[in-house]
């Protein structure tokens, strides 16, 4: 033997090859060729965190997780694609989801082409599509550029060029409908059976009422409610059913019941009062409801002119109907956006200041884990899944 | 002699804002409120804003005209208040669109905005073009440039 104690060293080889070769008599391969499917019903755990791929935007994505699992390949269940910050809404009558986005004929250059993409909740596979006039906002994500309203029968886009109208589309025959102008204002919040209504830069809210073919049966402005110079109302409001919270830049609630025909709009009331240390709220995603219809926001202290984008510390939650403020929630690291699970005891989920998933029991305010990880670079928005 | 640049200044004017108009303001409240969209000459840009040079001032031709230009939401809802907001749009036609105002022209007055900008326009759209197409069979002296479909 040329290198002592050679055989000695081989034992263990020699053993695991035998181990290996009886393992590979046992092994049975996975099949290939197996497409799961997600349920028709998201659980009432997950979320869509909506990925826009702020830094290159043409490939948005958005993640199905589930924010109640521990395991990182547990709670990952699939994404799918949003292209040139797309907006997303989910249906809960038919297994679909919609998304409103943009492309154009070079990639980054070219013939611009604005679809609403018809999603099937269950293979996240796209399974149909509507061409829609070229107008659509490019903003950031915001729920309110796309709405559902009559019963999920009518999709309705927000457009922006800078004219503003809403876009509407028939979404069971998949059907470009026709176009709202809706001078001035912004935003789709669904108002009554077939309406919705939109912020205007006066003040004021336009309300729309369409019939079944999309065509304009009424419109009505409002009053005028807020100011926009001196205390704007945020395009975001935390919705509960037709139940609008519209925070304000200066720490205001103002809730707008827009269950009937016309708005009803209530007085507004300080989210902070007796609370020292200027409390703001702010961020992107600065408010939500849970499905009891508690309201949580972003709060930040030390609020001033300018701060409304600035991630919260902490979120608070609030009884709108008692005017209270009933918990305040300590952010494991600040937030820029939020949003509740369904059920009755909903998951706070936040995108914490380093574009990663905080995740707390929304009754205890305790942290629970951390989604990271998930392929995601900007997961700007999230929204609850149905 | 000294007074001679200026009453050469103010004859070429020709036209000028009304008495007590802050031509400066005007200018600034432009760039602020209106530019963004409008652009820095108030040319627009193709088919999406409409162009205000050489072209705004025929709206003062008609009554309805005179109306609609406070009636556009980006007037009637921008932030001004009356008597600024008058001042603008007054700057605004002279500004961009002399050639094309009627003679004399006729400034509008904080209490005519004030009035006209309570019914912002909801279908600035189809009332432009029904202006237009009026004004285009009324007054083909004015010799519109065609309103694109
Ligand atoms: C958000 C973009 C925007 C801003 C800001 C804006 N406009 Fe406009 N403006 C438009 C658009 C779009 C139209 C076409 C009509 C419509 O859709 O309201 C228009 C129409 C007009 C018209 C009618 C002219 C025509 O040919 O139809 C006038 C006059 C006008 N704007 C003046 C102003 C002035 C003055 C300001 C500032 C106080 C202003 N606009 C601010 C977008 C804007």
């Amino acid at each position: 033997m040329k290198i002592p104690g050679f055989a000695c060293k081989s034992l263990p080889l020699a053993v695991a090859l035998v181990l290996a070769n009886s393992a590979a008599a046992q092994f049975e391969p996975d099949p290939l060729g197996l497409t799961r499917e997600l349920p028709a019903v998201y659980p009432q755990s997950w979320i869509i965190a909506q990925d826009a791929s702020f830094f290159h935007p043409n490939d948005g994505k958005f993640i199905v997780l589930d924010a109640a699992d521990d395991s990182q390949h547990g709670r990952y269940k699939g994404m799918f694609n949003g292209s040139f910050v797309a907006q997303l809404a989910i249906a809960e009558s038919r297994p679909e989801m919609y998304v409103v986005e943009t492309f154009h004929s070079r990639g980054h250059r070219g013939e611009r082409t604005d679809v609403l993409t018809f999603y099937d909740k269950r293979s996240l596979a796209p399974v149909g599509e509507v061409v829609l006039p070229p107008k659509r906002a490019l903003t950031l994500p915001i729920k309110f550029s796309l709405q559902l309203v009559d019963e999920e029968r009518l999709g309705l886009v927000f457009n922006l060029t800078p004219a503003t109208s809403v876009s509407v589309v028939e979404l069971e025959r998949r059907e470009f409908l026709g176009e709202v102008p809706i001078p001035g204002c912004a935003m789709i919040f669904p108002t009554g059976q077939r309406g919705f209504s939109s912020l205007c830069a006066d003040g004021a809210m336009l309300t729309v009422h369409l019939d079944a073919q999309g065509a304009v049966l009424s419109t009505e402005r409002s009053e005028t409610f807020f100011d926009a110079q001196a205390d704007a109302v945020f395009e975001k409001p935390a919705m509960h059913g037709r139940m609008a919270h519209f925070p304000t830049f200066l720490g205001n609630l103002i809730s707008v019941d827009l269950s009937g025909d016309s708005p009803v709009i209530a007085s507004p009331w300080a989210l902070a009062n007796g609370v020292e240390g200027g409390w703001r709220p702010g961020g992107v995603q600065p408010a939500e409801a849970d499905s009891a219809g508690q309201v949580y926001m972003l709060m930040h202290p030390g609020g001033a002119e300018g701060t409304h984008k600035d991630p919260g510390s902490e979120v608070w939650v609030f009884d709108p109907e008692a005017r209270q403020l009933s918990a305040r929630i300590a952010l494991r690291l600040p937030a820029i956006s939020i949003e509740l699970t369904r059920g009755e005891s909903p998951l706070l989920v936040a995108t914490n200041i380093n574009l990663n998933l905080d995740v707390y029991d929304a009754g205890s305010g305790n942290h629970l884990r951390t989604l990271a990880d998930f392929g995601q670079e900007t997961p700007l928005v999230l929204h609850g899944a149905r | 002699m000294r007074g001679l640049p200026a009453a050469i200044l103010l004859l070429c004017a020709g036209v000028s804002l009304h008495a007590g108009a802050d031509e400066q303001r005007a200018r600034v409240n432009y760039m602020l409120n209106c530019q963004g969209c409008h652009l820095p000459d108030g040319d627009g840009t193709a088919d999406r804003i409409p162009r205000l040079k050489n072209f705004v001032g025929y709206f003062l031709h008609s009554e309805d005209g005179r109306a609609f230009l406070i009636n556009v939401s980006g007037v009637a809802s921008s932030p001004l208040p009356d008597s600024e907001l008058a001042e603008l749009v007054n700057w605004t036609l002279l500004n961009f669109s002399k050639p094309q105002l009627p003679v004399p022209f006729q400034p509008y007055t904080a209490e005519e905005v004030a009035e006209l900008r309570k019914n912002p326009e909801l279908d600035p759209e189809s009332r432009r073009k029904r202006i237009l197409a009026e004004l285009q069979k009324t007054a083909p002296q004015l010799a519109i440039p065609p309103v694109a479909e």
